[in-house]
């Protein structure tokens, strides 16, 4: 993908839309000035036709033994209760209000009984109401008033009539936005969001078709995926844009008016730390990248602006339902890959101060997967000939053949594809397999089923057997390449544990070694199988194998080893261990371009974590873990030569590279 | 002289209707070729596999020696595409449109500028070249359009119906256009009209297709010798209703 082809479709798409002015109205300027505009209208005039009722003249009808009560005196007082003293017929009684009193009432309240008022009124009239609602109001004084002076007379205490109360006390931290109200927000600013992206999409899609502008695009030298990422990006900014415009006028109105003055301390999540906010700004911009990748591949089907409204219903119903759920779950293993639901159950988590950072982890790596996988199929529907003879598009023909590109290349995109499933699968299949099963059968179960199979299928799919050789690298080292290799494990430990002491946690480590303890305790022959084997060879075959080809084949070293080893560091879902992990990946990625070897990077791999399993289990075991990871400073600068040692023999060994000795020749 | 365009036994299938059957034709540089045929005869599904918006069921589609199917945006970068039914960006001012196209032709920027200028007076739409298209009328649209897909001055180009909806004066201005890019500059030109007597007057070969096959290529005397008809019209309909 070019970048600068792109930045010019992108600023192209976003040209239009500064440009046209209905659509810049809608999406932005009428929802900024709508929030103060329903605030302050609605206030007013509530306020005001409050006012206007409480002033309205209302007719009350009384019972004569109302007239000898104080209820009578108050009644009399209010200028807009007009008193009528008769025998009330409640059957005919309209726009008033009637009163009714037992006329024993003297004699009950003489022998510390209780009488009985009986509120008659016609509730079709609003100022009939507010004034039943007084009078009531004003009975409930008159009784408090009455059970006071009773207690007084048997010199008894308040307490004899309330013996049992009842205090809620709320532990929640003060801005920990635990009501209920709080728990809408995130999925009101989505909603905000989506109606920002909705009409982007919509123009930039089936707009551009009736239009007749696609066609323009579509001949020229472009790739599906640059088209694809122009038009995302720009349908992403400008949904981000409306979505914090409307979301910055609702809480500037809300703080104008001052309604929640009192209460604006708890409105303000004051208990979200900085990193807490940063997490949020991720999920937005992630849950943003979802709706604009959805909206994307669905609107790309509709071939006109009519036909993508009828897509709005559903797309809302997609929104609405994952928000009404959040109500009743929260985040945790088993709903942390739900697509979209994860990303606001962990954004409430934050907001109520709940949320554990490896979770959110987990939630941003799923969550970007979801949006890749979402922009894959747009990228497949937008690539289908379809979109431009404005015929239904052929889901069974999407992964064969495109309308652009009409060869099965495994490239970057079916690279990042195949990762995307992978890790999905992992998480989905592979880590019940891990909890429900016992270890040992759980870990090759999981590695077997998950990388192994997706690994064997994407080779067959993509016709890489018919090179196995060439394209897994399966090449036999050289000896000076093993040494080398043999050099970096010991020296990339410690670099690695180094690091890990600086981004890693107490805590953290504490909580890895009860997960991996069934491990330690079991016999080191089997352990060293689980830990070090399995990975060296799966994760190696998915890593080094089949990702590595598909970048390779369009992308360059550093592009190509950095990339597999951020996936790399990622596909472990350890937010503690991503930069560790990712460095480990850099290093095998290193030795996999230049020996160009993938049996060195599984020994690399083998060695590497075998090391790390039973300096765990013989060293470390038993003491503080932070001991084992605090590496001395001497420790780190004898690694880092070493390290370079083995990086300047591999570095020289791509002379040597180019005479493959390929397995099986 | 060297052949740009090179279509070999192309099929187009829809599902089961068989648009396009077992075509082929080739287009040398500084030649027109006129693609005729009534409307559903298969031309514009013809002409968008030459342009890469369609696949080919079968055969493969050249253009100058870069293979549609395995090498589109090679392919595409010799191309200049335009139809009847392509618009403008309607808040695009025509200056930004050939900015943008040339852009995404990867034109060098100093080169752009030059090439921007030299089409806005080529095409004599300095006047509005600066006002957005959707107050432009059809003939300034379509000039616009033809500036914009000689942008990266493609080596082939291939217009399917560019004169509808254009009055006489736009029309002439389009076909002394066509004329010049194809015997002055040397590009390969594929038009394809309802329009006879535009074939009769520009084009140096025709090619004749019905229900999306061949009927009959050649010269304008090739065809009038074929059918002993002395217009092309007559000839049109003779071999079509044979």
């Amino acid at each position: 993908m070019r970048l600068h082809i792109i930045k010019t479709l992108f600023l192209k798409e976003i040209k239009e839309v500064v440009r046209d002015k209905n659509q810049l109205f809608l999406m932005i300027l009428m929802p900024f000035f709508m929030y103060p505009f329903l605030f302050l209208g609605i206030s007013q005039i509530s306020s005001v036709q409050s006012n206007k009722l409480k002033q309205k003249e209302v007719k009350i009808w009384v019972e004569s033994t109302v007239v000898e009560t104080p209820l009578y005196e108050w009644l009399e007082s209010k200028e807009q209760y007009q008193l009528e003293t008769a025998t009330v017929y409640t059957d005919t009684l309209k726009e008033a209000i009637a009163i009714t009193l037992s006329s024993d009432y003297q004699q009950l309240m003489d022998k510390n009984a209780a009488a009985k008022f009986q509120l008659y009124y016609d509730s079709n009239s609003d100022a009939v109401g507010l004034a039943a609602n007084d009078i009531k109001e004003k009975i409930a004084a008159l009784n408090e008033k009455v059970v006071a002076q009773r207690l007084e007379m048997a010199q008894l205490n308040e307490e004899f009539v309330t013996p049992l109360t009842v205090e809620k006390i709320d532990v929640a931290a003060t801005g920990s936005m635990g009501s209920y109200w709080m728990k809408m927000i995130p999925g009101y600013v989505i909603f905000l969001i989506f109606l920002g992206i909705i009409y982007t999409a919509i123009d930039t899609t089936a707009g551009e078709k009736e239009r007749k502008t696609l066609q323009n695009i579509y001949v020229a030298p472009l790739k599906t995926s640059e088209i694809i990422a122009g038009k995302f990006a720009a349908v992403f900014s400008v949904g981000l844009l409306s979505g914090l415009a409307n979301m910055g006028s609702l809480l500037m109105s809300l703080i104008w008016i001052g309604a929640q003055s009192s209460s604006l301390s708890s409105f303000i999540p004051t208990t979200v730390t900085f990193s807490g906010w940063l997490w949020l700004i991720c999920l937005l911009l992630l849950v943003t990248a979802i709706i604009a990748s959805v909206s994307l591949t669905v609107l790309l089907q509709a071939n006109t602006y009519k036909e993508a409204q009828g897509y709005i219903t559903p797309l809302m119903l997609l929104l609405f339902v994952p928000i009404g759920l959040t109500a009743i779950m929260e985040l945790d293993l088993s709903t942390m890959c739900l697509p979209f639901i994860n990303i606001l159950l962990a954004m409430t988590a934050i907001l109520k101060g709940t949320a554990d950072a490896n979770m959110l982890f987990m939630v941003v790596v799923t969550s970007l997967v979801y949006s890749g996988l979402a922009l894959y199929s747009a990228s497949l529907i937008f690539g289908n000939e379809s979109v431009i003879t404005g015929q239904r598009v052929n889901y069974r023909q999407l992964l064969q053949r495109g309308g652009k590109s009409n060869k099965r290349i495994f490239g970057v995109k079916e690279a990042l594809l195949f990762m995307a499933v992978v890790m999905l699968a992992f998480l989905m299949l592979g880590v019940p397999l891990q909890m429900k099963l016992p270890i040992w059968a759980g870990i090759l179960s999981s590695f077997t089923l998950v990388l192994g199979g997706l690994s064997i299928a994407a080779i067959y799919y993509y016709g890489l057997h018919n090179n196995l050789a060439e394209n897994l690298h399966l090449k036999r080292p050289t000896w000076r390449a093993t040494l080398a290799t043999l050099l970096l494990v010991p020296s990339t430990f410690v670099i690695a544990s180094f690091i890990y002491s600086l981004t890693g946690t107490v805590e953290h480590s504490s909580e890895f070694m009860n997960a991996i303890q069934p491990l330690m305790d079991m016999n080191t022959f089997l352990g060293v199988i689980f830990i070090a084997l399995c990975p060296a060879i799966f994760e190696e075959l998915v890593c080094r194998g089949v990702l590595f080809r598909g970048l390779k084949n369009e992308w360059g070293k550093w592009a190509v080893i950095l990339v597999s080893a951020v996936l790399f560091g990622l596909m472990h879902f350890d937010f503690y261990r991503l930069a560790t992990t990712t460095f480990v990946g850099i290093i095998l990625g290193y030795i996999l371009w230049q020996s160009n070897s993938i049996y060195l990077s599984s020994l690399f791999h083998f060695c590497y974590n075998a090391m790390a399993y039973i300096l765990m289990k013989y060293w470390a075991i038993g003491t503080e873990i932070q001991d084992f990871e605090s590496v001395p400073l001497i420790w780190v600068l004898a690694a880092t030569a070493v390290m370079g040692i083995g990086i300047w023999l591999l570095g020289t060994e791509k002379a040597e590279a180019e005479q493959p000795i390929l397995a099986g020749t | 002289m060297e052949n740009l365009i090179k279509a070999y036994q192309l099929q187009k299938y829809f599902e089961n209707f068989r648009a396009v059957h077992d075509l082929s034709f080739e287009v040398q540089a500084g030649e027109i070729y006129g693609l005729l045929g009534a409307n559903g005869a298969g031309k514009t599904t013809t002409l968008r596999m030459l342009a890469g918006i369609l696949q080919p069921t079968e055969g493969e589609a050249f253009i100058a020696n870069h293979s549609m199917t395995d090498n589109s945006i090679a392919a595409q970068q010799q191309l200049g595409f335009l139809t009847g039914d392509m618009d403008l960006y309607k808040k695009l001012t025509p200056k930004e449109i050939l900015y943008f196209f040339g852009d995404l032709y990867q034109v060098p920027k100093t080169q752009l500028k030059q090439q921007v200028e030299q089409l806005i007076e080529a095409f004599q739409i300095s006047e509005y070249a600066d006002r957005h298209c959707e107050t432009l009328s059809t003939g300034q649209k379509q000039r616009v359009n033809i500036a914009r897909t000689l942008i990266h001055n493609p080596q082939v180009i291939i217009l399917d119906e560019p004169t509808t909806g254009l009055d006489i004066v736009s029309s002439e201005f389009v076909l002394q256009f066509i004329r010049k890019m194809a015997k002055e500059e040397g590009k390969a030109i594929i038009f394809s009209t309802h329009n006879l007597s535009e074939v009769e007057r520009l084009c140096d070969r025709i090619g004749i297709i019905h229900q999306g096959c061949s009927v009959l290529e050649g010269t304008l005397d090739d065809l009038r010798n074929h059918t002993q008809e002395q217009d092309l019209a007559s000839a049109f309909f003779t071999l079509l209703s044979t």
